[in-house]
């Protein structure tokens, strides 16, 4: 099955177009699947080849290296949770824990439902409000201490669960 | 108390400070025509060499010579500017890119007029989302308002600006590395020479800056080199984002002369959580190692006295660590970092952060044997200059310089097979 619609294919172009070679399209080509599917589909991995004159294995070593593209779905919400130098002085090792227990799944995993992924990451680049959460890579929850856990899970929840109708935001490949 | 010098955090605060004309009422992007219209390129290059600027990202590599590596006669030539903030204890270039994303534009412009460069990559981290939408957005009113995009200000430079997103990946900030993301490939560094000047992206003349060198050659170049020199050092001129957090009370980025007392510094930002002792401070991001108590209180930031002291400069983000933390938890957990960020091309980076993470587990998870003190050291030291590239290096500097602080520490691991902090928890 096809990844790229005529649009995503007219899109592809236009990104393509910004670099002397279009090999360099090659991540913002990925982050645009990503966006519209939520993960890089095989499918899109040979398609992505073809586009900028690549090969498959090429192209399934650089969503391999990068850790934000996911090889398989994720949750609606990824909680990506600094554990770095400054977040653990502020105890985001607890922190970390406590999503562990409110959400019934250890690091890298989704919940059933399909809502939550949770992910220890490295320093977000935020330490003077310490311990941070990424939600999705664009929206900041700050000094996320253990005892605010139960609170955004239920308040991610409520937006984002099924029956919300609300759609995680997410600054993924729109860069026309 | 000091008191901050405010020259690229000036319009950090003002209201809609991200909006081109609120930028262009505080003197936005007057330096820029002032370089277009006024001088040639190689004036602006030399403004910036004798204002002494030095790249701000971590090397601390003096900008204007960097750009006068460029040869005059290639094309096309790239300017990327370097977003990948991702050290560690590091977090000044999104304050300037939340807050003021046209004066890193500007400086990057300024760059490109000066090596004659025709495109600009602005290199973003992929953790940066919102960072992102704002800088998109600011490329679109800096073409908008003909700073950007063919015969720029109706002079006859033209100059494109792309948007390159990374998708998670510490290596990236390493220049070659980032010029091999930007080319489509994993971030695996390049073997230099040949330098970036010369042979950089797609294989063309090439400078890379930080984001907060760039926002500093705006100022520069409409105040002058002499005016940007009052402040600082000889060697180290002018003023610095520091980035301020850890055990303090008032974490947050500060901008100061590059030779500020650490202790000054620390003072600023509110002074030791809890009014607790100094246990140890990062001076540099993550990278720099550790200073003890006698130092960190004593010692200046700029890039000389940190050496001098057998640290580093580096990114300038600043972590204080106070007295009751366990210097094994600090190092295990920075260790484990250069091991998940480790690229994988060179052995001794690729295995040595992988065995020291081993070795520190026992001590973290129990099992840590008396000869394992000796056997941190050995492996530290070897991995130490026998890398491809500063990652690997660096890797082993937090963890060679908690066991020089706190030996107690590690110790106490040993015989009692806990965590010291676990006593007072």
């Amino acid at each position: 099955m096809a990844v790229f619609t005529e649009e995503m294919l007219a899109e592809a172009q236009k990104i393509m177009a910004q670099y002397p070679e279009r090999k360099a399209a090659l991540m913002p080509l990925l982050w645009l699947v990503q966006e519209r599917v939520g993960y890089i589909p095989r499918d899109a991995i040979h398609e992505i080849a073809e586009l900028t004159g690549t090969t498959p294995v090429h192209v399934e070593a650089i969503v391999k290296f990068y850790e934000m593209f996911h090889e398989h779905p994720v949750g609606k919400c990824q909680l990506m949770l600094c554990t770095n130098v400054s977040c653990l002085l502020h105890g985001a090792d607890k922190t970390l824990q406590r999503f562990k227990e409110v959400l019934s799944i250890e690091v890298g995993e989704t919940t059933p439902d399909g809502l939550f992924t949770l992910e220890e990451f490295e320093c977000l680049a935020a330490c003077d409000k310490a311990p941070v959460l990424l939600v999705n890579a664009v929206e900041l929850y700050e000094r996320v201490t253990p005892d605010k856990v139960d609170q955004i899970v239920a308040e991610l929840s409520a937006r984002y669960g099924n029956g919300s109708g609300g759609t995680a935001p997410h600054a993924g490949g729109d860069f026309a | 108390m000091v008191q901050e010098v405010l020259i690229v955090k000036r319009r950090v605060g003002i209201k809609n400070s991200t909006d081109i004309r609120v930028y262009m009422e505080h003197d936005g992007y007057k330096a820029l025509r002032k370089a277009l219209t006024e001088m040639t390129p190689d004036e602006v290059i030399e403004v910036v060499k004798a204002s002494g600027l030095r790249g701000c990202g971590g090397a601390g590599f003096p900008t204007g010579l960097k750009w006068s590596f460029v040869p005059k006669k290639v094309f096309p030539k790239y300017v990327c500017v370097n977003c990948d903030e991702s050290e560690p204890g590091t977090f000044k270039d999104r304050l300037l890119l939340e807050h003021d994303p046209h004066a890193v534009l500007e400086g990057a412009l300024i760059a490109a007029y000066a090596i004659q460069a025709e495109k600009v990559f602005v290199y973003l981290r992929g953790e940066f989302g919102k960072p992102y939408l704002i800088m998109k957005e600011a490329v679109r009113q800096a073409y908008e308002h003909g700073f950007a995009g063919r015969n720029i200000l109706g002079t006859n430079f033209s100059c494109d600006i792309v948007i390159h997103r990374g998708a998670g990946a510490y290596i990236c900030g390493e220049e070659t590395a980032l010029l091999e993301s930007l080319e489509g490939n994993r971030g695996e560094p390049r073997l230099k020479p040949p330098f970036p000047a010369a042979v950089g992206a797609f294989k063309k003349p090439t400078i890379i800056n930080n984001a907060e060198t760039l926002a500093r050659v705006a100022p520069i170049i409409l105040n002058g080199a002499e005016w940007y020199r009052q402040w600082g050092t000889e060697r180290s001129p002018g003023t610095r984002l520091f980035a301020v957090s850890g055990h303090v009370n008032r974490p947050g980025v500060y901008e100061f002369p590059q030779n500020i007392p650490l202790r000054d510094l620390i003072e600023y930002a509110g002074g030791v959580m809890e009014g607790r002792e100094i246990k140890a401070v990062i001076p540099g991001g993550s990278s720099s190692p550790m200073l003890d108590k006698e130092t960190a209180l004593k010692v200046t930031m700029d890039f000389e006295s940190l050496q001098a002291v057998g640290s580093a400069a580096g990114s300038a983000g600043v972590v204080v660590i106070a007295e009751g933390t366990c210097l094994v938890k600090v190092a295990l957990r920075l260790t484990k970092f250069y091991m998940r960020e480790s690229c994988g091309k060179c052995t001794p980076c690729r295995e040595g952060t992988y065995w020291l993470v081993r070795v520190l587990e026992r001590f973290h998870n129990g099992g840590a044997r008396p000869e394992d003190i000796e056997l941190l050291y050995s492996v530290g030291t070897q991995m130490q200059g026998n890398c491809f590239c500063p990652l690997g290096d660096t890797a082993p500097n937090p963890l060679l310089s908690a066991l020089r602080i706190a030996p107690q520490d590690f110790e106490f691991h040993i015989r009692h097979q806990r965590c010291p902090e676990d006593m007072s928890a």
